[in-house]
């Protein structure tokens, strides 16, 4: 099975972007380079998001993302598993070299 | 016959289905389905050989079917489409080698993925057999809520991929706690409301359990610790009112089952078992000696907080210093907690304040319990203690 798992920071607990976008923490570099990690992304600040919405036929622009709260979702990783057990022990081993946030495990669609 | 077969193979009838259809849901229906058949044919025919193995038969060739008639041979069902191209032999010689899955559906029952409610409901519904009707009076809750949460919880198994499998060595000990947890909690609602149907089947699981992982020591602790509570069972209640242990009748505890619970005690103990659930049953065990061994009792519950670190259990130990050195030294202990909200902490600190003299106080203390206490034995229980204050003040 494929399943996301979304990694979520907040917004005190956060590294500011700048130093985000440097070198990926090893231990993490090390779990990204294994093969049944099928694909991952990091996102930018969410002040970088714009929303869309459709309101009554009009399209409307939020500047900033769906959810404003202090949670924000910061990247997204793609594995394959052989059920959830799998799963939960890559993000649990993702969530041991951070310091806050968490890791919300959800299976995709076949 | 049939309703005892129903008690003993449900769990078993369902593990099986669920380990071959990977769907909880299927397999419930597909079980009930096969039930319902032998209620019908069983008293017409004769009941078969092996019961299990033509249920478990019987279900599986119900599923077939249905999922042949709604095509839903997707991905998840691949392991079928080769079955059905290549049927197996199906004598009755073979059938009766079906493993018992019961463990592996346990674990799934009771993976900390899912709510401790979704948890408990699922694990009477598929190892116990209890109806969702059922479960939901057995908690007092909307057949409706119940139901839905059910659902829920099946439709996450499947979807979630929660394994269908004895967990691995290192995930072993927390996700047996679970299920113990699980087991225990099911006991104490029948336990604290009287509702003995519950206390029942948590015993059977209990036995189940330790009839599938023998050589666990804390899955053997708690049995022991189900049946010496549940032997007191007769004796705790009467006329509809809670009787403390001191004020029990011991005539009607059930001897033959604390001689059973101690049996199995001593397993757990041989088994080296000294965590939380083997400590429980040896201060349960304690408590119905006669005379009780206070000072064992008091260090056996300091043990038991050095493990859980839990204040409810430094409750309990306070009132064994209680006996030991005296109500001021168990007051000092119980006023070091933060559990307001627990009803216990209050009617405990009220009988410290009373034997103190502190009668006002007392008197403060059981109200609070009150408060607390939704249950009518319990309550009535509380407002005789305040009744007594107040007879004993004029």
């Amino acid at each position: 099975m494929q399943y996301a798992l979304l990694i979520y920071s907040t917004t005190e607990g956060s590294r500011p972007e700048a130093e985000r976008l440097g070198p990926i923490d090893p231990r993490i570099a090390a779990v990204l380079e294994r093969p049944r990690v099928l694909n991952w992304a990091r996102l930018r600040d969410p002040e970088s998001a714009t929303t869309i919405r459709h309101d009554a036929g009009k399209t409307l622009l939020v500047d900033g993302p769906f959810i404003d709260s202090k949670e924000f979702l910061g990247g997204v990783i793609v594995v394959e598993a052989d059920d959830l057990d799998g799963a939960l022990a890559i993000a649990d081993e993702l969530q041991q070299t951070r310091t806050d946030g968490a890791i919300e495990v959800r299976p995709l669609l076949p | 016959m049939l309703e005892e077969v129903f008690r003993d193979e449900w769990g078993r009838v369902v593990a099986a289905l669920v380990s071959f259809l990977r769907d909880i849901e299927l397999a419930e229906d597909a079980a009930q389905e096969a039930f319902a058949i032998a209620a019908e044919r069983w008293p017409r025919d004769g009941v078969p050989e092996s019961p299990v193995a033509w249920l478990i038969t019987t279900a599986r060739n119900r599923a077939i079917d249905r999922i042949r008639r709604e095509r839903m041979l997707t991905e998840k069902t691949a392991l079928l489409a080769r079955e059905l191209a290549d049927p197996p032999e199906e004598t009755m010689d073979e059938l009766t080698t079906f493993p018992d899955e019961r463990l592996e559906l346990i674990f799934t029952c009771c993976h900390p993925s899912l709510g401790l409610e979704a948890q408990v409901g699922l694990t009477l519904r598929t190892l116990g057999g209890l109806s969702t009707e059922e479960i939901g009076r057995a908690f007092l809750v909307p057949f409706e809520t119940i139901s839905k949460r059910l659902t829920r919880a099946k439709n996450k198994i499947r979807d979630a991929g929660i394994p269908f499998a004895v967990p691995p060595d290192h995930l072993l000990p927390e996700r047996l706690d679970a299920v113990l947890a699980v087991v225990y909690l099911i006991f104490n609602e029948g336990w604290g409301g009287g509702r003995v149907d519950l206390s029942a089947e948590a015993i059977r699981l209990g036995r189940a359990l330790v009839e599938l992982m023998p050589d666990e020591a804390e899955a053997v602790g708690l049995l022991a610790l189900l049946l010496l509570n549940d032997a007191r069972r007769e004796a705790r209640f009467r006329d509809g009112e809670v009787v403390l242990l001191d004020d029990q009748n011991r005539g009607l505890w059930d001897r033959q089952q604390i001689d059973g619970g101690r049996t199995v005690l001593q397993h757990a103990i041989a088994l080296q078992g000294n965590g939380p659930y083997v400590l429980q049953a040896a201060i349960a065990d304690l408590h119905m000696q006669d005379p009780r061994d206070w000072h064992e009792i008091a260090s056996l519950y300091a043990a038991l907080v050095q493990l859980t670190g839990s204040p409810v259990v430094e409750l309990n130990r306070a009132i064994a210093v209680a006996e030991v050195e005296g109500p001021t030294a168990a007051l000092a202990l119980v006023d070091q907690l933060e559990l307001h909200e627990y009803r216990y902490f209050h009617s405990t600190r009220a009988n410290l304040l009373r034997r103190l003299g502190r009668t006002d106080e007392a008197h403060n203390e059981y109200r609070l319990a009150l408060d607390l206490t939704p249950t009518e034995p319990e309550r009535r229980f509380l407002e005789e203690r305040i009744e007594e204050l107040d007879d004993a003040q004029q």
